[in-house]
């Protein structure tokens, strides 16, 4: 059945189309086409006069097909679709053609040939429309169930968005304890506040929520299915404490082990039932199976709270969205990468924040007080080879820093060896504050990098400083902070969603400024420092934006998808397979009906890209909106 | 090869030097003077920075040129007061001199 009722609209846009374009001409040209039951010119079609004689036709004429000629479909496309619907028409009855950007203000020059060719464009707008089915949105049902990856200081404010909109939140640390990143760091810029600080005040409310629940020392091992309907598992490692005892502090000191405790980077030891540090969230210490020696030490003490033989958990969790929300790792430096592990004074910006937060009265490092500090700046950032990119939190951390340490220890001289000094925005004043402090700054060029060598007690920097006309300027200090950049974090369950990556291996958003906190895969959100390297001020921001974005979809219980997915003509399909081996979506199967094999799509799944119809070799595969029959009689429309 | 000496900046202190750290290398204050100079007075305020006092040391005559027109500290666009750090520093390099 093709539509035989069909208006078409020729748009001047003011002046825009028609004087290139003679839209009396065309009009004239395909209001006897066969089925155009009537053809208008007009001056603005998308004013609110334009779309009310779109509507009122449809209803004179009993349209059922309506081609607008006007402006990119880009731009009013779904304006011209609203007004058919307004008037009874299914939406996807009217077909938008593009007469201006690919017309009238291609071919200024050539007016007739520019006539010529809105002529052929409209009639083959008109041949498309011919061949239209009315066709549905998808809705994908959504339960208000979200899986939140990470519970740093990203995943924890998510976390507590979604659940005051009373939308359940599964959180899934991956670490024994919560906080990641921010929890190590000294004080975070700007408030001042301990990092420890900011995640207690954020536990602190999470603690009151019910629609939260909290799953450390635990994996994510496979995602799979859909926005509305993804099914993960996650391996929860066993804690080895399994009860609240009020005697852990005995346990722990009784515990004959110790190794270096990582949260600090090794700079102090723990036992092997620990807390990383005090008030870490939960509440109950964990047992590192790597380093205990199974001695039962702590089983005395605190008897049935611990059991040595707990084993791994596989839990199975259904959630509608996921907000990836994994976080950074500090950029490790390489071997003797200005002196790092060549020299033990030479150490990274996250452990000097562990160092400042560790001493107390003076700072001392590996028993010397340190009273001159080298900050070398952009170490493995903005590189030829390896991380080309700009961390941009690391000048304004480090400025902080170096200020934190005068502030906690009093006098001490900082020498700041910059590339170029990042102190964007509101951050401005730390520069600002750290001269007026003392700091000096020198600046060194990518080619000319500053050497360490050392000298009795005290580390050599040698620099060619820009900043004095390129003499070189030795710098004796007691410590060299290697001000690291973020490197994205690698995981299995990122390539098993397909989702996207930037060129920086961070995680990819579908666009940066209008949908900045959604990836290409429906249904999987990102916030934090796993996006692109973002300071605590911006991780929760997009944290808060990816939470808000999740809340459109889960508080109206569902989703509507665009209806351009493939469909298979189950008479024409061998069940050959070609199409599911093509499909970049694993949205197209094998599947047995009537006891034959035969090619199924998962509606929720398919993008439209209509990879799967290219490969079909019996042409069973259409993509909806833009099927064969369609596409063929466009081009025969061209080519009469 | 010269080694930074940052107590230096306090030693000026008496001598009326007290802004030197305000600085920060901009350049103003040369493209204005009107000696066209090599890079005065830049250079010495940044030697005063990182306590090079050998350079400055080394070639006290340059302080005398300036004319203490005042344009540099009027363009200086972080109050450094230029002119007034070649005016102590005079002080300091007489001085130095007299202690001799």
């Amino acid at each position: 059945m093709v539509n035989d009722r069909i208006g078409v609209y020729v748009c001047h846009c003011g002046g825009n189309i028609s004087d290139v374009v003679d839209v009396y001409k065309v009009v004239d040209a395909v209001k006897d086409e066969p089925n155009v039951v009537i053809a208008r010119e007009m001056m603005f079609t998308c004013s609110d006069p334009g779309q009310k004689q779109i509507e009122d036709d449809i209803k004179e004429f009993n349209l059922n097909g309506v081609v607008v000629a006007s402006c990119s479909p880009h731009l009013h496309e779904t304006t011209f679709r609203r007004a058919a619907a307004r008037a009874g028409l299914n939406p996807y009855l009217l077909e938008h053609v593009n007469i201006r950007e690919h017309v009238s203000w291609a071919h200024k020059h050539d007016k007739e040939g520019a006539t010529e060719k809105a002529i052929k464009i409209v009639k083959s707008g008109i041949a498309k429309v011919r061949e239209a089915r009315a066709l549905e949105t998808i809705k994908v049902e959504m339960p208000p169930k979200v899986l939140i990856v990470g519970a740093g200081i990203a995943g924890i404010r998510a976390a507590l968005d979604l659940s005051k909109l009373g939308i359940h939140v599964y959180l899934v640390e991956k670490s024994p304890f919560v906080g990641g990143r921010v929890a190590q760091s000294y004080n975070a810029y700007p408030s001042g506040k301990f990092g420890m600080e900011l995640i207690e005040e954020l536990i602190n409310e999470v603690k009151q929520q019910k629609n939260i629940t909290l799953i450390t020392n635990a994996e994510v091992t496979s995602i799979k299915g859909v926005i509305g309907n993804f099914s993960v598992e996650i391996i929860k490692d066993p804690r080895y404490v399994v009860a609240d005892c009020p005697r852990f502090k005995e346990a722990i000191d009784k515990c004959p082990i110790e190794v270096p405790n990582e949260f600090d980077y090794g700079l102090t030891n723990r036992k092997a039932i620990y807390y990383p540090y005090p008030n870490a969230y939960p509440e109950l210490p964990v047992i590192d199976m790597e380093s205990c020696n199974r001695c039962g030490e702590c089983v005395k003490i605190c008897g049935d709270a611990i059991n040595l033989d707990q084993q791994p958990e596989k839990m199975r969790i259904d959630v509608s969205a996921i907000i990836f929300a994994t976080g950074f790792d500090p950029y490790q430096p390489n071997e003797g990468e200005f002196g790092f592990n060549v020299f033990e004074s030479v150490i990274t910006l996250p452990q000097f924040e562990r160092l400042l937060a560790l001493c107390d009265k003076k700072l001392v490092y590996k028993e010397r007080e340190i009273k001159d500090i080298a900050f070398i700046y952009c170490v493995g950032s903005r590189q030829r080879e390896g991380n080309e990119y700009c961390s941009r939190y690391c000048c304004v951390a480090t400025i902080n820093s170096a200020l934190a340490a005068i502030e906690k220890f009093g006098e001490i001289n900082t020498y700041h060896i910059y590339r170029d000094m990042r102190t964007y925005g509101k951050y401005e004043r730390y520069y600002e504050e750290a001269s007026k402090k003392g700091a000096r700054f020198f600046r060194y060029s990518l080619d000319e990098p500053p050497e360490i060598t050392q000298k009795g007690e005290k580390l050599i920097v040698k620099v060619k400083d820009k900043l004095t006309f390129n003499e070189e300027i030795e710098l004796p200090v007691d410590l060299v902070v290697l001000s690291v950049g973020m490197v994205p974090r690698k995981s299995e369950i990122f390539s098993m969603l397909k989702v996207p990556f930037s060129r920086d291996g961070f995680l990819q958003e579908v666009h940066p400024k209008l949908r900045p906190v959604e990836t290409a895969i429906g249904g999987v959100l990102i916030g934090g420092a796993c996006q692109a390297p973002k300071d605590s001020v911006e991780a929760t921001a997009s944290a808060s934006a990816a939470a808000a974005k999740a809340a459109t979809y889960l508080l109206k219980g569902y989703a509507e998808l665009e209806p351009f997915i493939v469909e298979v003509n189950l008479e024409k399909c061998t069940g050959c397979g070609d199409c599911v081996k093509e499909c970049p979506y694993d949205s197209i199967q094998l599947k047995n009906i009537n006891g034959e094999e035969k090619a199924f799509v998962i509606e929720a799944a398919c993008r439209g890209c209509a990879a799967c119809a290219a490969v079909c070799p019996e042409e069973a595969i259409n993509l909806r909106g833009y099927t064969y029959d369609q596409l063929r009689a466009q081009i025969d429309a061209m080519l009469m | 090869m010269t080694v930074i000496y940052p107590d230096f900046v306090k030693e000026l202190y008496e001598f009326g030097v007290e802004t030197a750290l305000e600085c920060f290398n901009c350049g103003n204050c040369t493209a204005i003077c009107p000696l066209e100079y090599d890079l005065f007075p830049r250079r010495v305020i940044r030697y005063i920075q990182l306590g090079l006092k050998d350079r400055i040391l080394e070639n006290p005559d340059e302080l005398w040129r300036c004319l203490h027109c005042g344009l540099c500290t009027q363009t200086c666009p972080r109050q450094a007061n230029p002119g007034e750090l070649i005016l102590g520093l005079r002080r300091y390099v007489v001085a130095k001199w007299r202690g001799k």
